[in-house]
């Protein structure tokens, strides 16, 4: 077993793929002999060639309309789009495209396609390299929307969106890509989409995030336990479709809940959770649901360590709803 | 391919002739692209500022198309084009809080650096990430300008890689339809990151894209400022005499990485770079100002420094001011600010404030 | 001049680590301001480092081919001028050493902060307490601004409490530095509104002592605004809907309430501003009567039961059990009926009546009662019987109250009808029973009922009992000895109704009929009356029910 950066079970994950199926391209923008401007597809044109592993021209929208092509002929595409905060040219082709060609053609055609991307905040990246638009896609029938947190479920969740027959937005957090390390098993395996993991448990607050979220909610339970306040913290890791059942149970398990993300508060993430547990299991709760979240702003440069969440913000609303 | 000073430094064709000030001007401007890239590379290196962008071998096409504009023209540009804000008196020291994102940056500090943004002396309007959106939002601001009747024009000025864009092929198509005061200048430095331009089109040039949107496309050596501002100038005129748009493909070389994130030895062939280090566009010019006795070596060390220093006082300035104040995350989201964002504006000073950070001032929201 | 430590810094997007690849200068060597220190590699490129500032070299801490963390030191410098701005790790930059130049920045934190005048020693002004024993105020309008000079006695902001909208002055000459509470932000008294830099010498003031309720307020905040990320927590703990609708009680709370009968309006919260949790409910029910504090008085909370405390029972685990926790309202009954049982010495008192002629009589009251859209069954005559009887002995309509040390008779008669329901045990009452008629009766109970089994029954509803009927009859059972609805004096049982042979007097003599008996059982607080009572008590229900045309009289 290796013990791998995120980026690194990335790369792994691409590796494992394409040996095991010679159908799994891997395309976007300078992925090809620069492996990458984070090096996730380090390695790739020079073990599987140019045909396999290239570099497209600078054009979003061409690379998923590509990919979608792709994918419905036969071939399973990876399609890098080099910062989420680019996506938006592609939006057109993954929402009205990509999301609901198996709906509109009664399943004739089917778009079994990923496009991995890196997003979220942490690498002082301002306006254009830091953005969570995860609440954009969660809103696209059609689409699944996978956030790992560690170089595990890097892996066996980018092998499993490549397994998927229905197109994945495989959204990476770079802040993590090399500040987190974790044991890799080698080899092919995969990780269950649509099933939340349980970080740490507890019996006092319930956490829900994903992302560079993760490590944040774990400091800030570590400092909650130290003031006598378990946190039950749940790395949700699919967020459409989400394991509702296991978001309704882990809730009820404490009945205080706070749910953490970087994506701006008004329409993200967070409100879905909360409607969520409003509608079916409200007399379980002890207190208010409580969201920390990014500002609604655009994501400022030189202020970013105010603007994203960190273990403070989090435990604050840990204890609120403690002592609520 | 267009050019007028020869690698000799002998004028080629028709000498534009232009006063010793002026040449002296643009000589300068050159020499501060250089020596302003050359300290943020190395503060950034240093873990003094987080990010640049290398403009070196590409001073030319920069300066030689600031130099045809006129005040009152806008610039949309791309973010290595610094040069053109410089030209027409931005100063180091402006832009030295961009690249500071520090509390006297006029854009307070939320953009990373290197995506500046003056309204004056110039318009040199605000730089985003996302390529080539720009370039579309150009002809819109000329169609402004046609609409009250204005004798201006826009530049906009992207790379290679932005002509595979979306913003460029509704740029250049609405600007052929309506025929937009605008200058398309395409500085062609042949790389797009690590993508070649062999990879980005497979037209035999991009100044021929013109064809395919019905305006004139015009090939020039980016490498030639006096050549680049030429063509510049005469697209403009065409554009202020109600003539359309013109595409221009300024040909040149990246001799930098993409940016301080990018190793460019990984992906540019050693032997290309060499090649281009011989075309180096200020020495190209510093042997045309010598053949008008403008210019010795001498002058070079003088003005260089003098620009190196200029530089070294804009970091002490930028560096010794404060960060922007908190407020600056929750203003100009919109023009007033709303509710839900003063609650959050009030929740953040109140954690400051109990985390006894200075950047909570007295607790209370301002704004 | 100043010693630097110099931290490998993150030379491109999100790098966590670097490695040494070359020093290109010793300890000692002069350097100058960005002259090439050292390389380093990354997994995105080789780079030089340069020095940020000119200087010495101190130490080299690290050493070619190792790989240091970004952030970790790698050589210190001792800098010939000012020390350089170095970004701080994670995050933009640090405020610098040196003091704001005089080109005040266009966007300079505003003006909350005023610049610290020489001399004077700043006041940290609280919100006075400005009418007895107010606890907080609204800051309604600040009258001046930061940076304003102002006079002693010269009005600083309008506050309003729930006496009064006053001015507060200035306790002294100074400067107002900063304003620490908004306009419409309400503030405990106590807390620093605003901090004043003297001119002269500090103003006494009175010390403050906060009251003993809420959470100690944070320095600059409200509770309203604290803690940071659930700025709008307050405001939503007032929009609560349901039965209840200006009580707050969490979500929890109201369904445990719910379940166990128990009105919010009697328990007392201990959230923030007064927020019913769990917690309260269930201290209530474990604390109090199941039913809460009726108008009359009732005997306080306590009387625990008079037994040993005993060792639990505990049941070895093995196959064919089923386990069911024991709590929620199984619980609560368990400790209800204890309670009553264990204070409550019972006697019950047994009586068979002979309904048949009752039985007649409902039949043609059910007809009537149906032209009306009434359903009558045998409980209202009931009722009326025990009205009656209870006016005949008000011994039995009573309570204990235990502190006053009194026995109170009660003048009307509230009704608790004990009903079974999905929820458990739940007993409604049907008031002032006496001044009902049969029909009346017949309606309310019949609703009752309805709503009880619905879930829909008042709190109101289900306090305030003066006497209890439970009818088990139509479930099963002849006989039963009905615990007491603690803290009625006594329990009316009724039970089912057989057919038997019975003797019945006529002038001829004695004969044998079908006749149907019912008996009534009834138990009572030996402590508040006596089996006589009892006994009569039901002699007196026997002679109406026997014989029902009595109950009109």
């Amino acid at each position: 077993m290796a013990t791998l950066t995120l980026i690194q079970a990335v790369n792994d994950a691409l590796k494992t793929a394409m040996r095991t199926d010679p159908n799994v391209l891997v395309f976007g923008e300078d992925v090809g002999p620069k492996g990458g401007v984070f090096l996730a597809t380090d390695g790739l044109t020079k073990e599987f060639g140019e045909k396999r592993c290239f570099d497209t021209p600078l054009s979003e929208d061409g690379i998923v309309g590509a990919a979608i092509g792709m994918a419905t002929n036969g071939l399973k595409p990876i399609a890098e789009i080099q910062f989420q905060d680019f996506i938006f040219p592609a939006f057109d082709q993954i929402v009205s495209e990509a999301a609901k060609l198996r709906y509109r053609s009664g399943g004739q055609y089917t778009c079994p396609l990923v496009i991995r991307t890196p997003y979220g905040g942490g690498i002082r990246g301002g306006l254009y390299h830091s953005q969570s638009g995860e609440a954009y896609f969660c809103h696209t029938p059609g689409l699944k929307v996978v956030i790992p947190s560690t170089p595990y479920d890097a892996k066996g969740l980018l092998l499993a969106s490549i397994d998927d027959p229905d197109p994945v937005l495989f959204l990476e957090p770079k802040a993590l890509y090399r500040s987190v390390k974790g044991e890799v098993p080698e080899g092919r395996y995969t990780v269950d989409l649509s099933t939340l993991r349980t970080a740490r448990e507890g019996t006092g607050v319930t956490v829900f995030c994903y992302g560079a979220m993760v490590p944040v909610c774990l400091r800030a339970a570590e400092q909650a336990a130290a003031k006598g306040i378990e946190c039950h913290v749940v790395d949700l890791r699919t967020l459409l479709p989400l394991d509702e059942e296991g978001v309704i149970d882990a809730a009820k398990r404490t009945g205080r809940v706070v749910v953490v993300h970087e994506a701006p508060r008004f329409c993200g993430f967070g409100g879905e959770i909360s409607a969520i547990l409003a509608e079916n299991c409200i007399e379980w709760m002890e207190a208010p649901i409580v969201r920390v979240t990014g500002f609604d702003t655009p994501f400022p440069n030189t202020l970013e360590h105010h603007y994203m969440p960190d273990d403070r913000r989090v435990l604050d609303a840990v204890e609120h709803v403690w002592n609520y | 391919m267009f050019s007028l000073i020869k690698p000799d430094g002998a004028v080629k064709g028709k000498d534009p002739k232009l006063a010793p000030d002026e040449l002296l001007h643009i000589y300068r401007t050159m020499l501060r692209v250089r020596a302003f890239d050359e300290v943020c590379m190395k503060l950034q290196r240093s873990g003094r500022i987080g990010f640049s962008i290398p403009n070196r071998g590409v001073e030319a096409t920069q300066v030689g198309a600031a130099a045809a504009l006129r005040k009152t023209d806008w610039i949309f540009p791309s973010y290595r084009d610094f040069g053109m804000a410089l030209y027409h008196g931005v100063t180091p020291t402006e832009m030295m809080h961009t690249m500071y994102g520090n509390g006297a940056d006029c854009a307070k500090g939320r953009q990373m650096p290197v995506h500046f943004t003056f309204t004056d002396p110039i318009k040199f309007f605000s730089i985003s990430s996302p390529i080539g959106t720009h370039i579309v939002q150009a002809v819109g601001a000329a169609y402004a300008m046609q609409y009250r009747k204005e004798k201006h024009a826009v530049l906009a000025s992207f790379g290679d890689g932005g002509t595979s864009s979306l913003g460029f092929h509704s740029g250049l198509n609405f600007a052929g339809v309506w025929k937009s005061p605008v200058v398309f200048l395409c500085q062609n430095n042949q790389w797009a990151i690590s993508c070649p331009s062999s990879s980005q089109t497979a037209s035999a040039s991009y100044a021929i894209k013109a064809q395919a949107y019905g305006m004139p496309g015009m090939l020039v050596d980016g490498n030639d400022v006096l050549a680049v501002r030429q063509v510049t100038l005469e697209a403009l005129e065409r554009a202020r005499k109600g003539l359309g748009p013109t595409l221009i493909e300024a040909y040149t070389f990246r001799m930098g990485g993409h940016s301080t994130s990018d190793d460019p030895t990984k992906y540019v062939p050693k032997k290309l770079l060499a090649e281009w280090e011989k075309k180096d566009p200020v020495v190209r010019f510093e042997r045309y100002l010598a053949k008008k006795k403008l210019w010795k070596q001498p002058l070079r060390d003088k003005i260089y420094n003098e620009c190196l220093d200029e530089v070294g006082d804009a970091v002490k300035v930028a560096e010794s001011t404060p960060p922007p104040a908190l407020e600056t995350i929750f203003s100009d989201v919109y023009a007033t600010v709303p509710t839900h964002i003063r609650r959050q504006g009030q929740a953040a000073f109140d954690l400051a404030a109990r985390k006894g950070d200075a950047a909570a001032g007295g607790g209370a929201f301002p704004l | 001049m100043a010693k630097i430590d110099f931290k490998l810094p993150d030379i491109g997007e999100g790098i966590a680590e670097g490695e040494i690849v070359k020093w290109l200068v010793k300890a000692g060597d002069t350097v100058k301001e960005h002259q090439a220190v050292v390389e380093v590699m990354t997994d995105k490129a080789t780079v030089e480092v340069p020095s940020p500032a000119a200087g010495v070299i101190g130490e080299l801490r690290a050493t070619e081919g190792q790989t240091v963390p970004v952030g970790s030191v790698i050589f210190t410098l001792e800098t010939t001028g000012a020390a350089p701005v170095m970004m701080s790790h994670g995050g933009g930059h640090a405020a610098p050493a040196k003091a704001a130049p005089a080109a005040a920045p266009a966007h300079a934190p505003a003006a909350a902060a005023a610049p610290a005048a020489a001399g004077g020693k700043v006041l940290e002004f609280k919100l006075p307490d400005i009418g007895e024993g107010i606890a907080e105020g609204e800051i309604v309008k600040w009258l001046v601004k930061a940076g304003e000079s102002v006079k002693e006695h010269q009005a600083v902001v309008e506050v309003m409490t729930d006496k009064a909208t006053v001015e507060v002055p200035s306790p002294a000459n100074g400067v107002v530095a900063e304003l620490r509470a908004q306009a419409g932000q309400t503030v405990p008294v106590g807390s620093v509104i605003f901090t004043l830099q003297l001119a002269g010498a500090a103003p006494v003031m009175i010390a403050h002592h906060a009251p003993a309720a809420a959470a100690a307020p944070a320095k600059a905040a409200a509770p309203v605004a604290a803690p940071a990320p659930v700025a709008v927590a307050a405001a939503s703990t007032a929009h609560v809907s349901g039965l209840d609708s200006k009580i707050p009680a969490v979500p929890s709370a109201r369904r445990l309430a719910r379940e166990l009968g128990i009105e919010l309006g009697a328990v007392a919260g201990s959230g923030r501003h007064g927020v019913i949790r769990r917690a309260d409910i269930e201290a209530y029910a474990a604390a109090g009567a199941p039913k809460s504090a009726a108008p009359a008085p009732s005997s306080a909370a306590q009387a625990a039961p008079a037994r040993p405390a005993a060792a639990p029972v505990s049941v070895a685990a093995a196959g064919g059990q089923t386990r069911i926790p024991f709590r929620g309202v199984r619980k609560k009954i368990s400790e209800a009926m204890v309670r009553s049982k264990y204070t409550a010495p019972h006697f019950t008192v047994v009586e068979e009546l002979d309904v048949t002629d009752l039985i007649t009589l409902r039949e043609k009251a059910k007809a009537m009662g149906a032209e009306v859209g009434i359903k009558v069954t045998f409980m209202p005559f009931i009722m009326k019987a025990v009205a009656s009887g209870l006016a005949k002995y008000p011994q039995l309509n009573a309570q204990l109250d235990e502190a006053a040390q009194e026995i109170v008779r009660f003048g009307n008669v509230n009704l608790g009808i004990a009903m079974d329901t999905d929820q458990g045990l739940i007993v409604p009452i049907v008031k002032n029973v006496e001044s009902k008629s049969v029909l009346q009766l017949a309606a309310e109970l019949a609703d009752l009922a309805d709503r009880t089994r619905a879930g829909k029954v008042k709190p109101d509803e289900l306090k305030g009992s003066t006497f209890s009927i439970s009818n088990a009859g139509n479930i099963g059972g002849t006989l039963a000895t009905p615990i007491i609805n603690f803290p009625d004096a006594a329990i009316l049982g009724v039970h089912r109704i057989v057919k038997r042979p019975g003797v019945v007097e006529t002038p001829q003599g004695d004969k044998i009929e079908v006749r149907q008996y019912m008996n009534l059982s009834c138990s009572v607080d030996h402590r508040i009356a006596d089996g006589a009572d009892g006994a009569r008590f039901l002699v007196h229900l026997k002679k109406l029910l026997e014989t029902p045309g009595l109950l009109a009289l």
